[in-house]
């Protein structure tokens, strides 16, 4: 008797385990599809679903706050995907959130993501229908891979024609590995920066002079912007001209000078021209010169005699 | 038309099977319960099928983990691992192994034990004492491993589970709080309920075929000695 009591005591045990982990699973199981939870329904109208199946999770914020609960046709263009996420949650969605269907990770399941956006508004309530985001479809993908692959194989056969276009000649290749080469474009692109500061410099200096002109500051601004300073480069304009006339007509005078000079009948004319003259004048020179020298001499000579010795050495003195 | 002898032997155990099926309906549903009966072939074939089960489930468990993972980890997704696990023992490997170890030990012991009461007349003294031997021995027989295994299959996939998290800590560091979370979070109703309800189908087609076999046994002593053995 003790014995068939103590067995069903073991019996019970063994099937209150069994009973307690039967309980405790599907609690967990349900508390993770939001089942024991106070949840709203809300939803949002996609054109493509891209797989999606009721109980798959609703993320916001990368937290599962749901799951989806029904998936229906609304017309050949739209797909309404009802969710129930988790009331404790709807505060912080708002209003304007944006749904999207996603993955969960690369080969994950789908699942609708749910986007806040920094404009402000209110928060959900139940029923409301969120604004969604059309999803990125794989055959859409595949299409932009494909146009990828075939920009990628003209562009390695365009490489391709270059790098033996390179392999032939190698004088690229030298060019390039000649250290002497490198430092002066290093030193020519180091002198283009300087020039462009330069330049930088410069065309801040014009923008400032601009600037102070615009403004009426120095020479130049006051000119521009000073009625009366007008009124005086109109005055200094006009005796310019005037200066300027004058200045030509003692050009013409010269030139008609030059003109008596060159044509005309005087001894300057005959020096210039006649030959037998400028010979003539050249010895005559050449003789006062010798004639000077000779007289040099001679007053050295009267320097050195008794009877002006002293008067040169007391002029000596003075000096 | 004479039927070749292989052919009308098995149309004739698919008839008598038949018979023995729609007779336990018949009987397991009319009072009297032989709960007393029940209770003691339930502790019988649940609870010290227990130890066999639950070691069978841990090694399970923790040999799917540790061959699973190198192929994993191939793709960077051992991350996948107790999700992956779970899943595969509570939808498919846990009932079906758990059926398996018990259509070995409880099914070939309830055909060995019927079939010797059989054999030693003792059901007909049975019956012949105004107790009725098919509601006393398969009745109580076919019900208790019917709901004892849907509890050793819950039993075995929370050891498995438990095998799974000591695997995968081998060679990674997965916390229990993380590998828990993992896990629920890629079980679903539609994994777990289906599970059990088919547990519960295993569990009345060992006690059916077991008691079948062990009620409808003829005096060959050789058949006796097999079931032994097996026992």
């Amino acid at each position: 008797m003790s014995n068939t009591k103590s067995n069903n005591i073991k019996l019970g045990f063994f099937v209150m385990s069994g009973l307690i982990v039967l309980v405790i699973t599907l609690y967990m199981i349900g508390s993770k599809r939001s089942v024991f939870s106070k949840t709203i329904e809300i939803s949002a109208v996609f054109h493509n679903v891209n797989g999606l199946m009721p109980g798959h999770n609703v993320r916001y914020g990368g937290i599962d706050i749901g799951t989806v609960q029904k998936i229906i046709f609304e017309s050949d263009s739209a797909i309404t995907v009802k969710m129930i996420i988790e009331k404790k949650m709807a505060p912080y969605i708002k209003k304007n959130a944006i749904a999207s269907i996603g993955t969960d990770g690369l080969m994950g399941n789908k699942l609708v993501n749910i986007n806040s956006l920094p404009a402000p508004s209110s928060p959900i309530e139940k029923g409301d229908v969120l604004l969604s985001l059309r999803p990125v479809e794989s055959d859409e993908m595949i299409r932009t891979l494909n146009k990828t692959n075939d920009n990628l194989a003209a562009i390695t056969s365009d490489l391709k024609g270059l790098v033996q276009r390179f392999n032939k000649n190698n004088n690229l290749i030298t060019l390039i590995s000649d250290s002497a080469v490198v430092e002066n474009l290093r030193q020519s692109i180091q002198s283009i920066n300087s020039a462009t500061n330069n330049i930088d410099n410069f065309t801040k200096d014009i923008n400032n002079i601009t600037k102070d002109v615009q403004n009426g500051k120095g020479v130049l601004g006051k000119l521009i912007a000073d009625s009366i300073s007008e009124n005086q480069l109109a005055i200094l304009l006009t005796n310019l001209q005037q200066f300027s006339d004058s200045l030509n007509e003692a050009t013409n005078n010269i030139n008609q000078f030059s003109g008596l000079l060159v044509n005309g009948q005087g001894t300057v004319q005959a020096l210039l021209t006649d030959t037998i003259m400028k010979n003539d004048f050249n010895e005559t020179l050449n003789q006062l010169k010798k004639s000077s020298f000779l007289l040099e001499e001679d007053l050295k000579a009267l320097q050195k005699n008794f009877l002006f010795r002293k008067y040169f050495r007391q002029k000596e003195k003075r000096k | 038309m004479k039927l070749p002898k292989g052919i009308s032997d098995l149309l004739h155990e698919t008839g008598q099977l038949s018979s023995f099926v729609v007779r336990f309906f018949k009987e397991g549903f009319k009072p009297r319960y032989e709960w007393e009966e029940l209770f003691k072939q339930a502790f019988i074939n649940g609870y010290k099928s227990l130890p066999l089960v639950g070691i069978t489930a841990f090694i399970m468990g923790l040999v799917l983990t540790v061959q699973s993972r190198p192929t994993l980890a191939e793709f960077g997704a051992t991350s996948w691992l107790p999700a992956m696990i779970a899943i595969s023992i509570v939808r498919e490997i846990g009932p079906v192994i758990t059926a398996l170890i018990c259509a070995g030990k409880i099914g070939s012991s309830i055909g060995a034990e019927l079939g010797s009461m059989k054999v030693t007349e003792q059901i007909d003294a049975m019956e012949v004492s105004g107790t009725n031997p098919f509601k006393f021995l398969v009745v109580t027989r076919v019900l208790s491993i019917a709901f004892m295994l849907p509890i050793l299959v819950i039993l075995a996939d929370l050891i498995a589970i438990y095998a799974c998290y000591i695997g995968v800590n081998f060679k990674d560091v997965v916390s229990w709080k993380l590998f828990y979370n993992k896990v629920f979070n890629s079980l679903e109703y539609s994994d777990f309920i289906p599970a059990l309800v088919k547990s519960f189908f295993f569990g009345l087609t060992i006690g059916l075929v077991g008691c079948f076999k062990g009620y409808n046994s003829q005096k060959e002593q050789k058949e006796l000695d097999m079931l032994q053995i097996l026992l």
